[in-house]
């Protein structure tokens, strides 16, 4: 009986959204058919154009100087820089899940064994690709502004090479400082912005130079920020791994 | 094509979040509904012939005709607060089975005390 | 001032307190008496109304929107918020070993009022929901966590619903600013499946904090299972903040259809909540399902729409806020006296102690609409606001008053029932000097809105038309500056 209810309700929902979709449109702004978006209607436009100041000029990679947000990205442009309160917001969620995780489970002092004995081809090659994952990371953070990516998958690539080496070995717990890692880089994201607010006048405004679009130093606070939302994404993913892992802790 | 195989995919994260038990599979279905729901944010930027929205030396100014960047950041943040979502989720679901035993939501609810 | 530091201090606050153990305990009561005096001094005073984060203009840039309803409404919260920290500062090391998550919840709280911005008000809402579900949380037992777990899968589901609204919502319309698309909708330039298949699914997202029926599994055991503070946070501030939110959208972007459904929703949720609330046997739980009834009374009003019904929406969830807080504060000292708030135990404790008495029956007269109080004044407005509807409407809530004040009359019978003999005085107990103190502001705020005379009201009736003609206004103006 509850199967069926449920299978109604998603059915139901399924239809509706459908209906929302094929739309007509004549005299009113409706969904736009899949792939028929006309970017003027939308503020995305002038994101593109880096006209929200109303500069009219055109950008060019390589070229130009001094645009707006000066990134080659513009999803990063958008993510850290028109809409960077969003950012602050998803590093807050991430933060609070994270302590939310440890007030849960964590505090415990002896570790979770594997139960598959792992062989020593496995645990010397990931002493070498571990190393290599932080630094894929680390790249991948630091040319936000230039390449698909940013601080959260770079953070994310930095956890999974402490999450390879608490696979491998029995006796690896996080580091003792990653827990001020994380803190510290969290408030110097606050401290930008209030930095933007005495400097410039609004909160998390960009106050350094923005450089050429396109070379790895423009682009303003941004590289800043995403270096530090990536360290900061990587110390809190690496401490709920940590969590996980850890036994006892807590009997609340 | 693709915004209908997303809608599909929510209605069954939405049928298994009506009807499984298991605790571990509510969180598995809530996981689908909410890839479902970031793949149709996407959908809704696509711009036919459009390239991705990064200046490049191949797409090298803004004039160019690009795709939406805007629903690309709004699931960027979505994805982040699901998996935040998801480690509290299950810390929840290890902390109540230590303490009760059990991972069945139709148990736990009808009250029952802590285990020893 | 500019409001953000409203937000960035709480939030500064807590990162620092996620690694420096000395620190941790201060920082909540800094940030909780700096938000409660920067809530009211740097607010009040303000006249700028829009302040743009970034220095991006909106629609392009987020927005932080300080009308008449937000100076009214931060104040509350951010005071409410210091009074449930100090309670129980000196007993428990509660708010020590969860103050991170206090913060956090601080600081989303303030900004859910203030944002301008659909997506940016989604943020927000999931750290308000991750927060309060990690407040839900803190209760003794393993119970608080199956609550909390509960919580946790109808608060994701309804934040999922939220975001597919908007996601909708911006393909057709193609912003996210809500002022700009108040705007757009009321001028019909989005069509019709649009709006009502974003609106729909934008209430039932809202409707999962704001306790409406269906939506509401969660929130007696919530309620009942959470410790002291995060309860007292959980029932007064949170409601606040979440059914203005609800208004702030549902207002702007709603469909007339979906009104028309959350009335309906509403009377439903006040009935449902009313009855159950009329057979339980803890006072706990009765207060918790009386909350329910009283968040759906502030929604079916805001499904109204006009000018009046949204004042005595506004009314009714201050009245809410501080009644509630005091009717959680008086059941938590009954507990810590007694162990227990049922029936029997609650026999003649307004004699044996007269302040918890009269706060008691301050707050609980107050809550049912009797006249002299507070919640008079906003009942009164919900009633004569509703003859708008259709005239059962009136009838339906009259019903549900009466049912309201017959239980909140029974328990205030059960606490003032002489239990003691002559051979044995009942003996006195004193409640805890932070109780003495809020109670007594939070009394004597209540009485002296019930009984003052028209001119404090139109702060009132200044918020809800600042919510239902201000929002468009500012729309209109972006429109027409683009």
């Amino acid at each position: 009986m509850k199967r069926i209810l449920s299978v109604i309700i998603a059915l139901l929902f399924f239809f509706m959204i459908v209906t929302v979709l094929n739309s007509d449109s004549s005299d009113s702004m409706g969904i736009p058919r899949y792939g028929e978006v006309k970017l003027s209607e939308r503020v995305s436009a002038k994101y593109i154009e880096k006209s929200v100041n109303e500069n009219q000029d055109e950008i060019r990679f390589g070229v130009t100087a001094d645009a707006e947000t000066g990134s080659a990205n513009m999803v990063t442009s958008i993510v850290v820089n028109y809409r960077s309160f969003d950012t602050l917001g998803e590093v807050t969620v991430l933060f609070i899940s994270a302590t939310g995780v440890g007030l849960l489970l964590g505090g415990g002092r002896k570790r979770i064994g594997s139960v598959i004995s792992v062989s020593p081809v496995v645990k010397t090659a990931s002493r070498v690709i571990a190393p290599m994952l932080m630094v894929l990371g680390i790249y991948i953070f630091v040319h936000g502004h230039l390449t698909p990516g940013g601080g959260f998958p770079g953070g994310a690539i930095m956890a999974a090479g402490f999450l390879l080496l608490v696979a491998v070995d029995d006796e690896k717990r996080a580091y003792k400082g990653l827990k001020i890692l994380e803190g510290t880089m969290g408030l110097l994201y606050v401290f930008i912005g209030i930095a933007g607010l005495l400097i410039s006048g609004s909160f998390l405004e960009n106050f350094l130079p923005t450089g050429v679009v396109g070379e790895l130093f423009s682009a303003g606070i941004i590289p800043v920020v995403y270096s530090v939302i990536g360290l900061k994404v990587g110390a809190e993913l690496s401490g709920i791994v940590d969590d996980f892992i850890s036994e006892g802790g807590d009997e609340i | 094509m693709i915004q209908y195989f997303s809608m599909m995919l929510v209605a069954a994260g939405l049928y298994g979040l009506l009807s499984q038990k298991n605790l571990v599979k509510l969180i598995i279905s809530l996981n689908i509904a909410e890839i479902g729901v970031n793949l149709f944010i996407v959908s809704i930027g696509y711009v036919e012939g459009g390239a991705a929205p990064i200046l490049s030396s191949v797409s090298n100014n803004s004039s160019l005709l690009f795709v939406d960047p805007l629903p690309q950041a709004l699931v960027l943040t979505s994805i982040v607060i699901g998996v935040g979502v998801t480690a509290l989720a299950l810390s929840l679901i290890v902390s109540v089975s230590k303490s009760r035993g059990t991972i069945d939501i139709s148990e736990l609810s009808s009250g029952g005390g802590d285990r020893e | 001032m500019n409001p953000v530091w409203l937000i960035a201090i709480p939030l500064a606050l807590a990162f620092v307190s996620a690694f420096w153990r000395i620190v941790s305990g201060w920082a909540l009561i800094i940030a909780a008496f700096f938000n409660a005096f920067a809530g009211v001094f740097g607010v009040i005073f303000l006249t700028a109304t829009s302040f743009s984060i970034g220095g991006w203009k909106a629609p392009y840039g987020i927005n932080l929107l300080v009308n008449d309803a937000t100076k009214l409404l931060l104040p509350i919260s951010n005071i409410l918020f210091l009074f449930a920290v100090l309670s129980y500062l000196r007993k428990g090391e509660e708010t020590t070993k969860y103050s991170v998550v206090f913060l956090v919840a601080l600081a989303s709280l303030n900004g859910i009022l203030l944002t301008n911005d659909l997506f940016n008000l989604f943020v927000f809402l999931e750290i308000a929901g991750i927060s309060a579900y990690l407040l839900a949380s803190t209760g003794e037992g393993s119970d608080s966590k199956v609550a909390s777990f509960k919580y946790l899968m109808i608060g994701s589901v309804g934040s999922l619903l939220y975001l597919l609204g908007v996601a909708i919502l911006y393909g057709a319309a193609g912003t996210l600013n809500i002022s700009e698309l108040a705007a757009r909708v009321s001028s019909g330039q989005i069509s019709g499946d649009v709006t009502l298949v974003s609106s729909l699914l934008i209430v039932a997202g809202l409707g999962v904090e704001s306790k409406l029926l269906p939506f509401n599994g969660w929130v007696p055991d919530v309620l009942t299972k959470s410790s002291r503070v995060a309860t007292l946070v959980l029932a007064s501030v949170y409601p606040l903040a979440m059914v203005y939110a609800f208004s702030k959208v549902i207002l702007a972007v709603g469909d007339d259809r979906v009104l028309n459904l959350v009335v309906l929703l509403g009377i439903a949720t006040v009935l449902v909540g009313e009855v159950i609330a009329f057979g339980q046997k803890s006072l706990r739980r009765t207060l918790a399902y009386s909350s329910i009834a009283q968040s759906g009374l502030a929604i079916f009003l805001v499904g109204i729409g006009s000018v009046e019904a949204v004042t005595g929406s506004i009314m009714l969830l201050i009245n809410n806020a501080l009644s509630k807080f005091m009717l959680f504060s008086i059941d938590d000292q009954v507990i810590d006296e007694a162990g227990r708030d049922d029936r029997d135990t609650l026999y003649g404790y307004g004699r044996k102690s007269p302040i918890v008495g009269v706060t008691f029956v301050v707050s609980a007269l107050s809550i049912a609409g009797m006249p002299l109080f507070f919640g008079f004044r906003g009942k009164l407005n919900a009633i004569s606001a509703s003859f708008e509807a259709s005239l059962a409407v009136p009838v339906l809530i009259l019903i549900a008053a009466a049912i309201e004040v017959t239980y909140y009359f029974r328990w205030i019978f059960t606490f003032f029932k002489p239990v003691g003999t002559v051979q044995a005085p009942e003996k006195r107990i004193l409640p805890s000097v932070e109780f003495l103190a809020f109670g007594l502001v939070l009394s004597t705020v209540i009485v002296f809105l019930g009984v003052s005379s028209g001119e404090a009201f139109t702060m009132f009736e200044r918020a809800a038309d600042s919510l239902v003609n201000g929002v468009l206004a500012i729309g209109k103006a972006i429109l027409g500056g683009m």
